[in-house]
This record gives C-alpha cells, structure tokens and sequence, in this order.
C-alpha cells in the first residue's frame, strides 16, 4: 500500500473488492458508491471493471479502487488473481433471495482460500428497502457476521441507504489495520521493488517505504 | 449454479481451455465485440500454464500422471533429518528417498500425534502413487515429517507448470499495456542471469556497465565481450557482420569473429541469445536476439526480463479471461464438454453440463482433440529448496552448459510470491524425453543449489499435442507453452488465430 510516486492526488492507495451471488445489487452499489447513480435495468455485469473514488479518512486522501466481478460469480469462475493483493472485501448478499444468503458461506470460504491473510471484510444485505420481499432478516445477518468475527450492514443502492457507511468502515477498518498499527502488512501491493508496466518512464527499482 | 442456464444459448466463438493461448484469443474476440463462451475441464485456470500451491500440485499429479498430456510425473521428497552428509550429496535421478508403497501404513499408525499422523498419513496416501519399487528406502517417518513440514506453508507456495518470463520490450508486455490490463499484473524484474557449469555458477555480465565491473574476467575477455556489444547489438553495426558473414552459423560467427570460446562463448550464445543445444541458429537470427534482448534493457531498470507474482503465465492468463469477461464473455470452468459439427452442417453443438450450446468458431487447446499425435517433448524438473540460492528475495534466470545438453532455469523466491520466505523454487527444462534427460535436469539442479537441498523434486514429462483427424478442420487447435522462457511465443500463436477468427 505504498503511496504512488507519479501521482500526488492521493497518499494511499486501497484495493477493495465485491462479491457475492449473482443479483444481489453488487454492481449497482459500486455504482453508487462511485458515481452516485442508481441504474434498476442491471441485468448481469457487462463493461464493469473496476471503479475509482477518493475519500478523505483522518486528514489522508485515500484513493479506494474497487472492483467487480465481471459477471465471473455467475457459474462461481471468479479468478484466483482477483483476490491477490485485495485489502478489503464486501461480501453481498439480497435480503430477497435466501439463496444468495446461505451462499455467503462459500464465499467467506473462498476469499479465507485466495485472498490475503488478515483481509478486512464487511457482510452487507442489500436491498434492504425492499420490505415486502424480505426473506433474511436483519438478526440473520448479524448473526452469521458475528459468526465470521466481521462487520455487518444493511444496505440498499436503490434507496441509497448505508452505502457510503458501509464502504467507508471498510476503508476505515483496512486504514487501522495498515497504517495506524506499527505492524508491516505482510501482503502489500504497489511494493516498492514491484514494476508497473504501465510507467515506463521508470529508472531502476528503488525501494519505497511501506505506507 | 442454475441448471441448463445456458441451454440453447449461440456463441460466436467457443475456446476450449484457459491456458495462455486461449485466453488472449477469447479476450481480443471478446473486445472486438464477438460473444464468447470460455470453458476449462479443470476447476482452475491456466490449463498448462496453470500455477498451483504445494498441496495443489500433488493433487494436480495425482490426478493428471495417467492422463495421456502428462505421461510421466515422478515427485521425490528428500527427508533432511538424518545426517546432514547425505543432504550435501549430489541429487541424482536416484534420490536420496523416495516415499515408498510400504510407507503408508507406517504413517497412518502413528499413534503418538493422531492429527499430525492422520495429515502425514494423507499426504504420503496421496504421494503412494509416485513410488516406484526400485526407488523405495523405508523411512517414511521422516519423508511424512519432511512433507507436513513443507505443506504447513502451503498457501504461500505458487508453483507453476510451464513457468516463463516477459521480455520487457517483448509482444506480451505490449499487448498487456495496449489491453489495458496491466492494472490486473503484477511483475518483478529478473535481476540476474546466470551461466551454470560444472565447474560453478558465474552471472552474466549484461550491459557495458556489468563488463566493465566484473571482477572475474580478463581486460582481454572484457574487450571481446564489449566487441560484441558494440557490433552484434547493434542493429545497424550488425548488418555489415552479417552481410560479410553470409549464411553462416552464429556459433561460428561468435567463435571466428569474435574469438569467444568457454565461457564467454556460452554466456553470450546461451544465456543471453538463448540458443538450445540441437538447435541451428544462423548469424542474422543470432544477432536479432541479441538485440532483442539488450534493447528490453532499460525500460523498466536495468533487467530484460520481467517476472510475473504469484505464478506469472497463470495470473497472466487468468488477467485476459478477466477482460473477456469485462467485455461480456462467460465462463465455465470444471465441466466436461464435447464438440460435434452441428446438423445443419452450419458450426458446432458444444455440450457441457450447463446446457447444449451452438457455436459459429471453436477454438481449443490440443488436449481437448479427439485423437491427437505427439509433437515436440519436453522433460520438466521443479526443485523446492531449503535456502536461498541465487541470491535472497531475488528471481533469476539461469542456464545449466553441460557437455550432454543445455538446461533452461528459472530460479524465483517470495519475491514473486512464489515461495514462502527463506525457501526458494528452481525450475529446469529441456526438450527431449525425460528418460533422455532426466539426469541433465538433475546435473543442472545440482550445480545451481549449491549447498542447499531439494525438499521436493517434481519431474514431469509434458508434450505438446497436435491435433489430427479431428471432428472438422474448422476446430482451430492451440499449442500450449514451448521451450522458450518468455511468454511471446503464446502471444504469435495466439495473434495468428485471432486474425484468423475476426480477419
């Protein structure tokens, strides 16, 4: 989580991702979280690849890229790479579709499988205006997230109901865990040694302080 | 996962497989606005490019040692407790230990440590198949101690099947800048380069800076060396040697024009021109990877080569399924799946568990032919060590001269997230039948480790396919990773069927 060199609009940069069932709104709250925009016609995920936006937590401008699934949650084909270098990751399920709840588990499972140790995670139930439809309660929830030792929100993108909250805990959370603790995030991205393709105008490697 | 969701569904194009191939050719179809089905037999990516950790691995020979694209996978544990001697011996191809068949039930009856001795018992039960009678040395307390040992790291471990690097001003790192997609990769620099014999492991000087600060060579090599920096890499000096040269052969070339020889010679025609043992490189070839390489240099430091984190041909990979995605393509991994020309004589029914599919294009990887012939061979060594050896946190390529054959290696650590921290993985390969070549790949390792020992030992024998008498020559077929160490052969191979598919 080293700060950008070439860039000075912000000092750290944080990876976060979604995920969840197909249908739960993980898109769409992305897309409010990042654009302030509701967009109810959001079939399956097409053209999403990521999104940016930069919060100020504490007086530091945290720049939080947070990326979606790509619709590979659909026949459960998310990459192992998706994962890698994550520091912070929304777990999304309907508070409609029981399924989508009862599956959280296997995505608790497979992020402890392929996401970094110590990862900051939140559990969300979306749609949570929606109150004649509601199938998971909101005890439910905490329960399974007091279950995973994880914070836990109701949201709804629609209603534009916690989504800020919920998004900036996390950040919060992730900041505590990797700035304000004296100890080394043992799994960082944007390491100094690291190359980015994408910067060629790069002289040799230099080592850049973590954080 | 909704049953038959798919049923009925068309796809423009179909690929078969998720190695790296594949997944640019769905990717670039994908974003030149084709819709797209992505479908791997495996629960993973990467097909045989694919990365694994430890566990993982085994788990990957045990299943895939009688499939017919991995003939051969042999895994050797070495156990490190008894006699620090027998650690110092030279690694052969007949090991210190092998777990043997008679080990398992050794291991299962341990009473003392019920879990410990329940998770030995599983790893030697899954390793059993891998024991061979003439290798079989009854120590199995110590070869399960060894393997929990090794296994207790596991998730830190990203180990790959066909591992390569990027040349920094090579096709992939193009293509991954032009895609958009080097926000998904992460590399490291290769640092060093390395010329094994023998006699001991030397670093190849690179740049003038290198040869005029080496301490191990003579003011005449420097001038010889410096000679051929000058001149053969550079592109317009280079035109004249090779003119006046005429047909003849690089190796010729090097050693009459330029008076190398030993090692010098090696060093210039087989680490950095990367010149394979058989093969017939002519002046201009010759002089074009010479230049090949010493222009990467520089544009991301001083390093030609780039390494990928966390299993570099994987992630690679599984960064273009991730555009093909982006850009509207589905995928489905872990399923059976067959082609047949479909009965209107237009395409193909493509059937998997997930519902029957038409598709306009099929591509696949050769594996997925219905009757395939052997094409080129190569034998595979994937060594775990205890130490450091190269150089700590680093990644190195290396290249073993023996008098029998020349040994391509890559040598990674945690630096790339490949090992857990104060281990290290060398990897070796060389063309040609394992049963051929297996005691090269072990004079190779040996060599290069030094005084650290092989934990693990994965030797394996993979072949690329070719596919014949397929259902219809419409199928195209994909090759699969090749002897090279960088990654832009898949990248030719690939371009050369997305212009077929989209020209």
């Amino acid at each position: 989580m080293a700060a950008s060199q070439k860039n000075t609009s912000y000092d750290y940069l944080m990876k976060l991702l979604i995920i969840g069932d197909s249908g739960v709104g993980k898109s769409c709250l992305l897309l409010r979280f990042s654009d302030d925009q509701f967009t109810p016609s959001f079939i399956t995920t097409i053209g999403i690849d990521f999104k940016i936006r930069t919060i100020e937590l504490d007086g530091k401008r945290i720049k939080l890229q947070i990326w979606d699934t790509a619709g590979q949650e659909r026949f459960r084909t998310i990459t192992t790479a998706y994962y890698r270098g994550a520091m912070g990751i929304l777990l999304v399920y309907d508070v409609t579709d029981e399924r989508s709840f009862n599956n959280i588990e296997n995505w608790y499972m497979n992020v402890e499988q392929h996401a970094s140790e110590g990862v900051n995670k939140i559990l969300i139930g979306n749609k949570c205006d929606v109150d004649d439809r509601r199938v998971v309660t909101e005890d439910m929830g905490r329960a399974l997230a007091d279950k995973f030792n994880i914070k836990f929100k109701e949201t709804s993108a629609k209603a534009n109901i916690n989504v800020e909250q919920a998004f900036l805990e996390l950040a919060s959370d992730i900041k505590r865990r990797l700035l304000d603790t004296a100890s080394q995030p043992e799994n960082v991205t944007g390491d100094g040694n690291n190359v980015d393709i994408n910067d060629t105008q790069r002289s040799t490697s230099q080592n850049t302080p973590c954080c | 996962m909704a049953e038959r969701e798919l049923d009925g569904q068309s796809f423009d194009l179909v690929v078969l497989g998720t190695g790296l191939e594949e997944a640019i050719i769905a990717s670039e179809a994908a974003a030149a606005g084709k819709s797209v089905l992505h479908i791997d037999r495996n629960p993973y990516y990467g097909g045989a490019y694919a990365s694994f950790t430890l566990n993982g691995l085994i788990e990957w020979a045990v299943c895939h040692r009688d499939q017919r694209q991995i003939p051969i996978v042999e895994i050797l544990v070495s156990t490190k407790a008894e006699g620090e001697e027998e650690r110092r011996q030279q690694l052969t191809d007949q090991p210190t230990f092998v777990i043997g068949k008679d080990s398992r039930g050794a291991a299962a009856s341990d009473p003392a440590e019920p879990a410990t001795g329940s998770r030995a018992s599983e790893a030697l039960r899954r390793l059993a198949p891998f024991a061979t009678n003439n290798m079989c040395v009854d120590e199995p307390d110590s070869a399960a101690k060894a393997l929990l040992e090794l296994l207790q790291n596991d998730r830190n471990y990203q180990i790959e099947l066909a591992p390569k690097v990027a040349l920094c001003r090579g096709q992939m790192i193009d293509l991954l800048i032009d895609s958009g997609i080097g926000e998904y990769v992460q590399f490291r620099g290769v640092e060093h380069n390395y010329l094994v014999r023998d006699n001991g492991v030397e670093r190849v000087p690179e740049s003038k800076e290198d040869i005029f600060a080496s301490t191990t060579l003579s003011l005449i090599e420097k001038r010889k060396l410096m000679r051929v920096i000058t001149t053969v890499a550079d592109q317009e000096q280079s035109k004249a040697v090779i003119e006046q040269a005429g047909g003849v052969l690089f190796e010729k070339l090097l050693r009459e024009r330029f008076k190398l020889d030993g090692k010098l010679l090696d060093a210039v025609l087989r680490c950095v021109a990367r010149v394979g043992f058989n093969e017939q490189v002519d002046a201009a070839e010759g002089c074009r990877r010479i230049q090949r390489y010493v222009t990467s240099m520089g544009r991301y430091g001083r390093m030609a080569y780039l390494c990928g984190l966390y299993g570099g041909g994987s992630e690679i990979a599984q960064s273009f399924c991730r555009l093909c995605a982006v850009a509207g393509g589905t995928y489905v991994l872990g399923e059976d799946v067959s082609v047949e020309p479909a009965n209107d004589g237009a395409g193909f029914t493509v059937s998997l568990g997930v519902g029957t599919i038409k598709a306009a294009r099929v591509v696949m990887d050769s594996t997925y032919a219905s009757t395939v012939t052997h094409g080129h061979v190569l034998s595979r060594a994937i060594c775990i060590l205890d130490a450091h050896i190269l150089g700590e946190d680093t990644t190195a390529l290396a290249t073993y001269v023996g008098s029998s054959g020349v040994v391509s290696m890559l040598y990674v650590t945690q630096a790339t997230m490949a090992a857990p921290k104060g281990k290290s993985i060398l990897y070796a390969w060389v063309e040609g039948r394992l049963s051929e070549n297996k005691v090269l790949l072990c004079h190779a390792i040996s060599a290069t480790r030094g005084n650290a020992s092989a934990l693990l030992t994965l030797f394996m024998e993979t072949h690329s396919l070719v596919a014949s008498g397929s259902v219809s020559d419409d199928i195209i077929h994909t090759k699969g990773p090749d002897a090279t160490v960088d990654l832009d052969s898949a990248v030719t191979a690939a371009q050369s069927i997305t212009e077929l598919i989209l020209g």
